[in-house]
């Protein structure tokens, strides 16, 4: 698993960027709201994604073959979890305009990675700390 | 799968954080492997038996659990 398709290679010092990256976002949100009274998730889940990918797939401190395995097993609950939380937030508020049977309100496939990242992130400390 | 790396480390008397630093991984990776929540890998087997200085199946033996 080395060389080209190493796994979690990025460089430790990747997680700033990708905090970086999430401030950005969380400032971006805040300023639109503030000028445009506007509760755009757009950039902010873009930029979270991209953090979370950061921080989530660079190496930690100590980088052994544990916490590889825990990284996977973290990822392997996250992935179908958050598609379960996807698949509800879209039933519950995608709703369907009665007169025009439009649809409103999907969840965004940056969305639905922020999510599934988070809970792969949540996840990872949880079961790292409890073994 | 049974693993008596405990016991290779007081004969050899070196603590959890002294064998990490040796194979190059975390004290909590040691402890995972004592306590059976972790499983290591056969290059990671065949460091820690040479640290201690003892053969590998000395050091991991199979469960009827294991089959």
């Amino acid at each position: 698993m080395n060389g080209t398709f190493g796994v979690f290679a990025y460089s430790h010092k990747m997680k700033i960027v990708g905090t970086l990256l999430i401030i950005w976002g969380i400032y971006a949100f805040i300023s639109k709201y503030r000028q445009h009274d506007l509760l755009d998730l757009n950039l902010l889940s873009g930029l979270s994604c991209w953090g979370l990918v950061f921080i989530f797939f660079s190496k930690e401190k100590i980088d052994d073959e544990r916490i590889h395995q825990v990284k996977f097993q973290a990822l392997a609950w996250a992935v179908p979890a958050g598609l379960v939380i996807t698949h509800l937030i879209n039933y519950f508020f995608l709703s369907q305009e009665p007169a025009s049977g439009k649809l409103t309100g999907s969840i965004s496939a940056y969305q639905s990675l922020v999510i599934i990242l988070l809970l792969a992130f949540g996840l990872f400390h949880y079961l790292k700390y409890k073994n | 799968m049974k693993n008596l790396i405990k016991v290779g480390r007081a004969r050899s008397n070196i603590t959890q954080a002294e064998l990490a630093d040796k194979v190059k991984v975390s004290r909590q990776t040691i402890n995972s492997i004592e306590t059976g929540k972790f499983t290591p890998s056969t290059v990671l087997a065949l460091k820690i038996a040479e640290v201690l200085q003892v053969n590998v199946n000395e050091l991991f033996q199979l469960e009827d659990s294991d089959w």
